[in-house]
């Protein structure tokens, strides 16, 4: 049995703030569909994300089969199943493929054939058998909820929590939902279950076993749907609604305090789940989660057929990794010019020798000067393809991973499983980049440090986006946010303008280019590119190990940030 | 156990987070002052005793922080040698040092600042060993 015992949630911690939920006790038993009903912003989902552990009540307690789910150990991930609003699978993917995957995440120790079984039978019960090799974005929206409520019933849990899954839907499609959610709290192999479905459509109200009416954040009413509309002195239930607007949700709290124990004893007596609610016997032998690997293996091989898949993101990546190497190279289609040295001998007139030095800085700052741009044109272009990397992986799916956090997944096995996959990306982007400009402008210096540092820079931005990412309310602001950090990445590097040491000292630590334009050109020490680059800049270059450690600590510390933001609970 | 709610970002993980910048920077320091100099176990030239007795300075290893002045003399065999200003402790110094055939690739010319790696040969030359620039 499901029971909130006196929850009372403020919306801050300020005693004055108001009350989300105020002194909320309700129960729910095993076997039984309940529908959580009320007016917008009266606290359904509140109460939904109160249940789930989301959200902290302020006082009160949840308990879960008489355990206090605050001091005697949380539900886990197994028990529980959550389906939000919208519906949240990849469009690419295809429904068997989605709900193999969720399986592969959610339970370990399950060979291939029981797997496919399971898979098959689950399918069966929520109707979409003949939809499983079809792609998630063709499937309408009950089809969607269906897919959804499919995939959290994976590890079968004994609290199953949807929040407004017949939301724009059909009555139709409503109906056939809310029958699915009956026949889901009935049985699953002897696993019967709580269903609590949060809606403000009393479509199939008959097929709820309890319905709990929320008034501004207070219980008006908690009963069985047939008493609903009389409590309410409703001819009907839809004009329940009606009703409640005719007073405060204080005011129904208190009416309910004072008759509501009738439909509650009537709802207690006549229900058999009530009378069986205990747990059957194959429960406490909850599926364990698959381990970290386990799940880092899931995601990485579905983070490669999610990409293969989206034929705008091949392309878009293909342009990159292509077509940046191009803008490179047309500042020196013909490689770069001869460089005439310095006489050595002593044996030129002052007037000549003022010549050579005369020519010899034309020179720095012609040929000096391409070279230098040349490596932070590479630099910039690939910072860009970093912030591309990084903005939006965490971003752009932050819902779905948050279903699939709750679900068991750990952010350790997501985290690297997207590091991984952005490495092999960056390594495309950054060997691509040095190889080709090397070949074809005859680019000097070492190109091995050369494309570690390039790595390292790319590396560096993809790191400190995805940190953003991670950190982002949206995928819009992620976005913004990281192309505004490659856009200072030009002007506070120092290679084009000497930054005044105050700006420099305190800049500096977070420029990636810097560090990478440095040691870039620390890279060309032995050829004389390297005295022409000096004569023309007044930054000054940080030595090659230095410019190694930093870009490694960028990377670094830019991957536990992204750590830290992918714990963080994100629901809206 | 705590339960989801309570599972937000805690204050152990910002002190991580702050350790490894510190940590960063400390690092940076280190390899800043180890990684500049890649001579660092080498001794520096005394200028000094170099120009009044050289003959006892040699067969040891020195480094020395010069810039490249005239090119003296040039033997296919031997190299080439340099006259490099120094600027030492004394003053003002021009010492010999002669670059041979193995560092040819590094095309030396007038005005370029170098860290010479020196052993002090017969007769007092200073024979380069390995050079960096800058």
């Amino acid at each position: 049995m499901l029971s909130l015992e006196a929850i009372s949630l403020q919306a801050s911690e300020d005693e004055e703030s108001p009350y989300l939920l105020h002194d909320v006790s309700v129960r729910m038993c095993r076997g039984e569909l309940v529908a959580v009903v009320g007016p917008s912003g009266c606290g359904k989902s509140t109460l939904l994300k109160t249940i789930t552990g989301l959200l902290e009540p302020t006082a009160g307690i949840v308990r879960w089969d008489g355990r206090d789910l605050a001091t005697e150990g949380d539900l886990l991930p197994s028990e529980l199943g959550y389906v939000p609003q919208f519906s949240l699978a990849y469009d690419s993917l295809t429904v068997r493929e989605s709900v193999d995957d969720a399986f592969r995440l959610r339970i370990a120790g399950i060979d291939d054939d029981e797997r496919e079984d399971r898979i098959d039978a689950l399918l069966e019960t929520t109707g979409l058998t003949e939809l499983a090799d079809r792609p998630v974005r063709v499937l309408s929206g009950g089809q969607r909820r269906r897919l959804a409520l499919t995939i959290e019933t994976v590890s079968s849990p004994s609290l199953l929590l949807c929040d407004e899954v017949t939301s724009g839907l059909d009555p139709g499609s409503a109906q056939e939902i809310v029958s699915l959610l009956h026949e889901l709290s009935r049985a699953d192999g002897g696993r019967r279950r709580v269903v609590v479905n949060v809606t403000h459509s009393l479509i199939g109200l008959e097929l709820y076993d309890r319905v709990i009416v929320l008034s501004a954040g207070r219980i008006a009413y908690q009963g069985s749907p047939q008493h609903l509309a009389h409590y309410f002195r409703a001819d009907h239930a839809d004009a329940v609604y009606t009703r409640l607007a005719t007073r405060s949700g204080e005011e129904w709290d208190t009416s309910w305090r004072k008759h509501g124990s009738f439909f509650e004893d009537s709802l207690s007596s006549g229900s058999e789940a009530t009378e069986n609610d205990h747990p059957s016997e194959t429960e406490g032998d909850e599926p364990l989660t698959p381990g970290l690997a386990a799940q880092f293996a899931v995601l990485f091989a579905r983070r490669i057929r999610l990409f293969v898949r989206e034929r705008s993101q091949v392309g878009l990546q293909a342009a990159l990794i292509l077509g940046f190497p191009c803008l490179v190279v047309i500042f020196a289609l013909k490689g770069l010019p001869g460089i005439r040295n310095l006489s050595l001998d002593n044996d030129l007139s002052v007037i000549d020798q003022l010549r050579e030095s005369a020519g010899y800085l034309v020179q720095a700052f012609d040929v000096g000067g391409l070279v230098s741009g040349l490596l932070l044109f590479q630099i910039i272009l690939l910072a860009l393809m970093g912030s591309n990397n990084g903005a939006l992986e965490i971003a752009g799916e932050r819902a779905l991973f948050e279903r699939e956090k709750l679900a068991g997944l750990s952010p350790v096995s997501y985290l690297a499983s997207k590091a991984v996959f952005l490495g092999l990306l960056i390594t495309a982007q950054a060997v691509w980049m040095v190889l080709f400009v090397h070949g074809i402008c005859r680019f000097p210096g070492d190109i091995v440090g050369q494309v570690m540092l390039l790595w390292l820079a790319d590396a560096a931005l993809t790191a400190v986006c995805l940190a953003f990412s991670s950190f982002a309310r949206t995928p819009a602001q992620a976005s913004l946010i990281s192309i505004y950090f490659v856009g200072f990445q030009l002007p506070l590097s120092g290679a084009v303008l000497a930054l005044p040491d105050s700006v420099a000292r305190l800049t500096r630590p977070f420029i990636a280019a810097y560090w990478s334009w440095a040691g870039g050109i620390l890279t060309m020490r032995d050829t004389r590119f390297y005295d022409l680059i000096l004569k023309i800049t007044k930054t000054e270059l940080a030595a090659l190990p230095v410019c190694f450690w930093v870009l490694l600590a960028h990377v670094v510390i830019g991957t536990c940030v992204a750590y830290l933001g992918c714990r963080r609970s994100v629901w809206d | 156990m705590a339960r989801r709610a309570s599972s937000k970002i805690r204050p152990l993980w910002i002190a991580c987070i702050v350790g490894a910048l510190v940590l960063a920077v400390i690092g940076g320091i280190v390899v800043q002052n180890q990684g500049g100099d890649a001579f660092r176990t080498v001794p520096e030239l005394d200028i000094g005793e170099y120009l009044s007795n050289a003959n006892s300075l040699r067969g040891n290893n020195y480094k020395v922080k010069g810039v490249i002045s005239q090119s003296l003399l040039y033997s296919r065999e031997t190299g080439r040698l340099y006259s490099v200003e120094v600027n030492g402790s004394g003053g003002d110094n021009v010492l010999p040092v002669l670059v041979p055939p193995e560092l040819s690739y590094l095309n030396l010319q007038k005005g370029q600042h170098y860290t010479f790696l020196l052993e002090v040969g017969d007769a007092g030359i200073l024979l380069a060993r390995k050079m960096q620039k800058g």
